[in-house]
């Protein structure tokens, strides 16, 4: 007994030595400290795509840019989404630099310029370095056109330090021109999927490039953004003409007769638009292009929304009746035992079955046209006209939803190409006939001709709620002015986002743009 | 491989030279000689066995035997003996010439109360540090499930807060309030000389309900195994936990087996809990709701009273059964199993705890050698309900159950009433979700102490803790609520197991250096190292309805969403220490002790990876000076300094690291690095009084303490363009500066045979700062989330300059204007109404006005014995402080009211228009002053005379949070949900947290 116990505690000392003692390097188990760049840079590559799908959130700054259009308006319901106004200031231009939603876009957008260029700094050449350009010029683009200012690194910075480069509107969209242009022939000429970033996709964004290159010039000494109306010049325009040609002559695309075969759950092999998405999979790695639905459907609709986001009444009213792009039914959406439309949803809403909604108090879900950004009283859940821009995806359980989330599709390239030949670009082809082209299919009337107001009336009766509005209504010189719920025009300072109070905190190089 | 071998040898080598460095220590050796004797009883004569007879200032010693015989060896002439039985005066007898010293004991008087503090021990009246001993006896009565529920309101300067009522939940812990704004805050628990891992070991991810608060760490420890609990609270105290000892140090020592013939002890209580109704929300009824809605289409006809309709009385019951003992050749051993099953007062909440542990301890080679060791195997039941932390303005059960039109029936025609995802039904809450976690955990030490010279000891300590949780969570698609019909319903299996393991080497030296002098000192190496890993598993889409079929057939899910199907594994963690201790005690008067502790841990980053805290006391016994009057027993002066750390940040924070994308897709940088990440740092002074007078009738302590946090450890967005994650540095200049008074007091004041009566008061007074934010946040640090319907992104909390921690910013609520719309003050005078979003101090409507750390808070608790019975009552009070009722601010309101949710009558009296939006003020901003009857128990020792089989029989019974006496209006005043935002702490809002509940319960207590 004794014996046993003497070699047992002899053996626990022994044992404790050499288990105890360390260099205390620290293990880590499920990350690893550096890549091995030759296996690694496909799945850097393969997650700068996925950062993408941050992107299309109702929260995320491109979407929130919305709210501050002619377009869509977040209205408070007694205290339905007053979430102290975080929405109403968008609307009514009067954000601060410290809302929420402007701080994560700045996040969202920069990080995603880093991811794209972390594939560059680990060695990536050929296709894997071209589509990490495209995928950085696109990040630092959008944080451009919203901010004004991109905070770059060069690779390999210490991260704990702030950045050494800072690109502005005066040399930003010249940076990007090049960096796209150094690497387009490495880029794939198709893809299978519009996931991919394509050479049609880099033209497409060398096009927006060339068209708001006025806007960007547009700034002051103390990097202030200046009103238009903007000179465009026209060898931009002529650029941009000739990059939506060739996009056109590919024969890769053609409007879609259905046109809410775009944004279905099934878009990606019905649609024969789409250029670049952001891809979801059904029940897989996917986006939240639910909130797309779920932001202005009312709780009493199948699916039971937010009773969220209204479209503006200035918005419904540019449709013409027999236009399919105001609303239609999908026979899907009624299979699957809802009555929801695609498009606007104004009036009595009903169920599947025919059956009129009422709302929470028990009154008819009769969607208005007028709403007010602070609403009270007897109409709180039906005031405002919603929006079904994405139709649901009813077969995929949880948020994970089928429907690819869309950057660029066809349609836009054709509008893009008429409003530059309207800007002095040569073509000759007619503006109208691009338009009517469009106008047709969707079953509205032709025009006999066409001028910047229709062209930019197209472009939202087509393009409404995918996020353009902002920086077409900036172009065309508009963003400043009244509409609905929005009474009084706003400064010019306005025409860029604040840099977030978050950002220059960290970063004391950044200068925040003027009048903020 | 040969390279690591290497190197490994090469730590081996100098860890062998700290072992022999101290053993150089043992040359001090003395002439040794043998004194025997025996132990009796002064009334009756008999032998008392298992006396301890110890040999003053060593831990050296044994205990008589069933003859009341002892033997022992000395050193020489000097040696003192020290004799001590518990519920008899210790003796003291110098040996001298003496071969045989035979004692009579009496019985009566106070023991002396000893204080574990960290790698050993020390009389209460030699302590140098502010440090605090709670027995058993003192320990809150009735139902208690976990160690931190014994002590809460009984120490001055220990805050307990549960996050909630509910059945395991944890707690928030505060010795001398917070010093951290974002590393843990909570004390290091050392259960046995083993460091516990202060990381949730279950899971509690949200699957659409909301996130769920964390379950109690410590539910795996019985209440009834604690024999102590010693709570460390200055840091001259916690130094020797270094890196860790920076929030204080709480050290729990489990019961061994006593000494003498086996006791079989056996306690049951059985119980109930109910919902006090006191504390109740005013909510309508459905005839009240009728008329103050008006809506007829609103009116559905029935009568229910929702908030009823999830509550249930709990039953709880609780079992003990130990066995121990003593064995003639010197070892001891005890046995216990409990169980223990406490239904919440919320339907489908419950606990069930079961608790098997054995103790053994045996002396070898004529005591030269002790060996022990002790295994602790639990196993944790917890089933929740469908609540949640910061649910949003769909409502989670409980805030479903205060809303629901009462008028409106749960069911119609055999199914639930849904009407919508926003009008969540709880009645089908409690049909349809399911939520069960069950988490085994295995702790085990072995020890063995080695009597190397008599002066000179070494134990070798060696710790496992081990757990696994399973957490099996599933909501059913019939469920109307867009995450749980909308995906098909939804099942998620999320896993944790963590393990920590510890060795440890001490030597510890006693010698006097001189007559007047002795001298102790202590050193030690100490390694332990944690690991923690875990997955989930989430399916979608299932064709039935019965939710527990889901978890049951996982394979049965349609989908399995990446992002929700994961396993994590964090860095391996590992704390390298070497620590010391000196202690002088000069002519019994002067007490000086020092410590050092140097701990290197593999979180810290590469260029900081060894921190050392250093800290000393000295303690003047002025008592046992001449001049000192003969009333004091004692009184001893303390003056004690330290330096503390605190280290509970990430591990894995001070490196790079690439990780896939949540959804699997790719890979991306996860974490940015800082290699200059070290701990969070803490220098505290503490002044502090030690009396007893009067023949001990009177005892206490009184102390006052400044405390200093600097290098706040703080994640910090990454300056873009970067990774979109947070940094862990240490930042500049920020302090957190607590100061306090604490003071306690225990008199008897009635003391004779028939009838006693005690009375212990404590009391503490604090402030708490944070200093030098806005240097690197110019906006402060924005924290306290707030949910609700409209709510979305609403902050209550700034951390700023000169403020204290957690001060709520708000607007100031003025009352309504003739159209019933809210009006704040125009703080900044621009005549516009600023209120809305958190801005910088100074820019808009709104201001500091309130903090919810209490400025004082109360311990009250009484003892009376009359003959057999006895009588006791513990109140604990908090006051200073605020509360924010995010749960009125979310629910009651006009609006609320005419849109057909139910409301408290405080609407009805308002002079609130529909069109009224309340953001968050000072409307819902409320004292939280409390004084709490907490417990009261009266109990019963039946006369067995001379019984051959009972040695002892008690009854008793115990009633806890009889009522409380406060203004404020939520369900209790004492609340801590977990509102942090980017895991910035918060504290003080209470949102749908689960009510408290008031619990009597009936116990016998046999000892055999």
């Amino acid at each position: 007994m004794k014996k046993i116990s003497i070699s047992f505690i002899l053996l626990c000392l022994i044992a404790g030595f050499f288990q105890s003692c360390t260099d205390l390097e620290e293990q880590l188990n499920d990350g690893v400290p550096t890549l091995d760049a030759n296996a690694d840079v496909a799945q850097l590559l393969a997650g700068a795509y996925g950062n993408l799908r941050d992107l299309q959130s109702q929260e995320h700054i491109i979407f929130v840019a919305n709210h501050t259009t002619d377009e869509m308006a977040g209205p408070t319901r007694g205290r339905d989404w007053d979430d102290a106004g975080i929405w109403r200031v968008l609307h009514r231009h009067s954000w601060t630099p410290s809302h929420q939603f402007i701080e994560e876009g700045w996040r969202t957008l920069n990080r995603n310029g880093f991811n794209a260029q972390q594939v560059l700094c680990n060695g990536a050449t050929g296709q894997v370095a071209a589509e990490a350009t495209f995928l950085r010029v696109f990040a630092d683009y959008m944080t451009l056109d919203l901010f004004g200012k991109v905070p770059r690194r060069a690779c390999n910075e210490n991260l704990l330090n702030p950045p050494s480069q800072l690109l502005t509107r005066e040399n930003g969209v010249e940076l990007f021109i090049s960096e796209l242009e150094a690497v387009f022939n490495d880029l794939p000429t198709s893809s299978t999927s519009a996931a991919t970033a394509t050479q049609d996709a880099a033209r497409v964004l060398l096009a927006k490039l060339y068209l708001n290159r006025a806007v960007h010039a547009a700034t002051g000494a103390d990097g202030a953004p200046q009103a238009g109306p903007y000179t465009f010049d026209a060898a931009d325009m002529n650029k941009v003409v000739e990059l939506c040609d060739e996009i056109i002559g590919s024969g890769s695309y053609a409007l879609d007769d259905n046109y809410f075969d775009n944004f279905i759950p099934e878009n990606t092999s019905e649609s024969s638009e789409l250029i670049f998405v952001s891809e979801n999979s059904s029940g897989g790695a996917s986006g939240n292009v639910r909130s797309r639905w779920f932001c202005s459907t009312h709780y009493n609709q199948n699916p039971s929304g937010w009773n969220g986001f209204v479209a503006l009444s200035d918005l419904y009213d540019k449709f013409e009746e027999t236009d399919v792009r105001r609303g239609q039914d999908l026979d899907y959406i009624g299979d699957n035992g809802s009555g929801l439309r695609a498009g606007f949803l104004i009036g009595q809403q009903f169920a599947s079955d025919g059956t009129p909604l009422e709302d929470r108090q028990g009154g008819p879900l009769n969607f208005t046209s007028d709403f007010n950004l602070f609403q009270t009283g007897d109409q709180l859940e039906v005031t405002g006209i919603r929006c079904v821009k994405y139709p649901p995806d009813f077969t995929t359980p949880g948020d994970n939803s089928d429907n690819d989330f869309i950057f660029f599709r066809y349609a836009d390239i054709l509008l893009m190409k008429a409003e530059a030949i309207l800007r002095g670009g040569s073509s000759p082809d007619r503006p109208e006939d691009l338009v009517n082209s469009i106008r047709t299919i969707r079953g509205a009337s032709t025009f006999g001709s066409v001028d910047l107001q229709t062209v930019l009336d197209e472009r939202s009766r087509e393009l409404y709620w995918e996020c353009w509005r902002r920086n077409d209504q900036i172009r065309f010189n508009t963003y400043l002015g009244t509409w609905q719920e929005k009474p009084n025009p706003s400064d010019p300072s306005r025409l860029l986002f604040p840099i977030p109070a978050e950002a220059i905190a960290t970063n004391p190089n950044l200068p925040q743009n003027p009048g903020y | 491989m040969l390279s690591m071998k290497l190197f490994k040898f090469d730590y081996f080598m100098k860890c062998c030279i700290v072992l022999l460095l101290a053993v150089g220590m043992s040359s001090f050796a003395y002439g040794q000689r043998t004194v025997s004797g025996n132990v009796t009883d002064g009334e009756t004569n008999e032998a008392l066995i298992g006396a301890n007879v110890l040999i003053k200032g060593s831990s050296t010693g044994t205990v008589t035997d069933i003859d009341g015989n002892y033997s022992v060896d000395v050193s020489g002439d000097d040696a003192v003996l020290v004799f001590s039985y518990t519920g008899y005066t210790s003796q003291e007898i110098v040996v001298g010439t003496q071969s045989t010293i035979n004692i009579v004991m009496s019985s009566g008087e106070l023991l002396e109360e000893v204080v574990v503090i960290g790698y050993g021990s020390v009389k209460k009246s030699d302590a140098t540090g502010a440090v605090e001993v709670i027995s058993p006896k003192d320990f809150n009565q009735g139902f208690q499930t976990s160690p931190d529920q014994l002590i809460q309101g009984r120490l001055a300067g220990v805050q307990v807060t549960s996050s909630s009522g509910e059945p395991g939940a944890a707690a928030n812990i505060r010795i001398r309030g917070a010093s951290s704004i974002r590393a843990n805050n909570n004390p290091l628990f050392v259960l046995d000389g083993i460091p516990l891992d202060g990381r949730d070991i279950s899971a509690g991810a949200d699957i659409g309900a909301g996130r769920q608060s964390a379950r109690n760490p410590l539910s795996f420890i019985n209440p009834n195994d604690i024999e102590s609990i010693s709570v460390l609270k200055d840091a001259s105290a916690t130094a020797i936990y270094g890196s860790r000892g920076s929030n204080g140090v709480i050290i729990i020592t489990t019961k061994k087996g006593t000494v003498g013939k086996p006791k079989v002890e056996l306690s049951s209580t059985v119980g109930f809990a109910t919902m006090p109704d006191g504390r109740k929300y005013n909510l309508l009824n459905a005839s009240q709701f009728a008329e103050e809605n008006g809506n007829p289409n609103l009116n559905f006809g029935a009568d229910v009273d929702a908030f009823d309709e999830i509550l249930r009385t709990g039953l709880i019951q609780n079992h003990n059964l130990t066995y121990g003992g003593s064995t003639e050749s010197g070892g001891r051993y005890r046995m216990s199993l409990g169980i223990q099953d406490q239904e919440g007062i919320i339907k489908d909440s419950e606990q069930k705890t079961y608790n098997a542990t054995i103790n053994i301890t045996q002396n070898l080679f004529k005591d030269r050698v002790t060996i022990g060791g002790k295994l602790i195997a639990s196993f944790v039941r917890d089933q929740a309900a469908a609540l949640s932390d910061q649910v949003g303005a769909e409502g989670d059960m409980l805030i479903s159950a205060l809303r629901w039109n009462p008028t409106r029936p749960f069911m119609e025609g055999g199914d639930f009433v849904q009407p919508s995802d926003n009008e969540r039904s709880p009645a089908a809450f409690l049909e349809y979700y399911d939520d069960a976690t069950q988490t085994s955990r295995i702790f085990g030490n072995l020890f063995a102490d080695v009597k190397i010279t008599d002066n000179l000891k070494y134990r070798f300590n060696y710790g496992i803790d081990r757990s696994e949780s399973s957490r099996r969570v599933a909501i059913s698609r019939a469920f109307r609520a867009n995450f749980a019909e909308g995906s098909g319903g939804v099942a998620q299996i999320e896993n944790i197991e963590a393990y920590t393991q510890l060795f440890e080497h001490t030597l510890d030296y006693n010698a006097s250096l001189t007559d007047n002098v002795g001298f102790n000192a202590t050193v030690g190496y100490s390694y332990q190292e944690f690991t923690r890993q875990g997955n989930t598993q989430r399916g979608n889409g299932f064709l039935i309805d019965d939710q527990a079929l889901y978890l049951n057939n996982l394979n049965f899910a349609n989908s399995f969403p990446p992002n929700n199907n994961s396993s994590f594994s964090d860095p391996d963690d590992e704390l390298q220490s070497f620590f010391g201790r000196v202690n002088f005690d000069i002519n019994d008067r002067y007490l000086v002790t020092a410590t050092v502790r140097a701990d290197g841990s593999s979180r810290f980053g590469e260029d900081n990876r060894y921190g050392v805290f250093p800290s000393a006391a000295v303690a003047w016994k002025i008592s046992n000076e001449d001049f000192a009057p003969e009333v004091f027993n004692d009184l001893k002066l303390r003056v004690g300094w330290g330096i503390t750390g605190n280290q509970e940040f990430p591990s894995g924070s001070a490196q790079n690291q690439f990780k896939p994308l949540d959804d699997g897709s790719g890979i991306q940088q996860d974490i940015v690095g800082n290699p200059d990440l070290q701990w969070e740092e803490t220098t505290q002074f503490n002044v502090g009084i030690d009396f007893a007078f009067a023949d001990y009738k009177f005892t206490g302590s009184l102390d006052y303490f400044t405390k200093t946090t600097e290098d706040l450890l703080f994640r910090l967005r990454a300056a873009q363009q970067a990774p979109d994650v947070f940094v862990w540095r240490n930042l500049d200049g920020v302090t957190v500066d607590n100061s306090g008074i604490e003071f306690n007091i225990n008199t008897y004041l009635v003391e004779t045979a028939d009838f006693n009566w005690e009375f212990g008061l404590n009391a503490s007074y604090y402030t708490n700062e944070i200093n030098n934010v806005s240097g690197t946040f110019p906006a402060g640090i924005i924290t306290g989330e707030i949910n609700g319907q409209g709510l979305s992104n609403q902050r209550a909390q700034l951390l700023f300059d000169g403020q204290p921690l957690y001060s709520f910013y708000l607007p100031v609520f003025t009352g309504f204007n003739a159209e019933g719309i809210a009006q704040y003050e125009d703080l900044n005078g621009d005549g516009e109404n600023t209120a809305s979003g958190i801005v910088p101090p100074g820019l808009g409507d709104r201001t500091f006005v309130g903090d919810p750390n209490p400025d004082f808070t109360l311990g009250i608790r009484t003892a009376i014995n009359y003959k057999n019975f006895d009588l006791s009552m513990f109140f604990n009070g908090a006051f200073g402080h605020q509360v924010f009722d995010n749960t009125a601010l979310a629910l009651f309101s006009r609006a609320a009211l005419d849109g057909g949710a139910n409301v408290d009558d405080r609407v009805l009296s308002s002079a609130q228009a529909a069109g009224d939006s309340p953001i968050p003020s000072t409307m819902f901003l409320e004292d939280a002053d409390f004084l709490r009857l907490a417990n009261l128990t009266i109990g019963y020792n039946v006369d067995l005379g001379e019984n051959e089989y009972l040695s002892s029989l008690r009854f008793f019974v115990t009633g806890q949070n009889l009522f409380v006496l406060t203004g404020y209006n939520g369900f209790d005043p004492e609340v801590n949900k977990n509102k942090n935002i980017d895991d910035v702490p918060s504290f003080g809002i209470d949102y749908a947290t689960y009510p408290r509940a008031r619990v009597f319960t009936f116990g016998v207590n046999a000892v055999f």
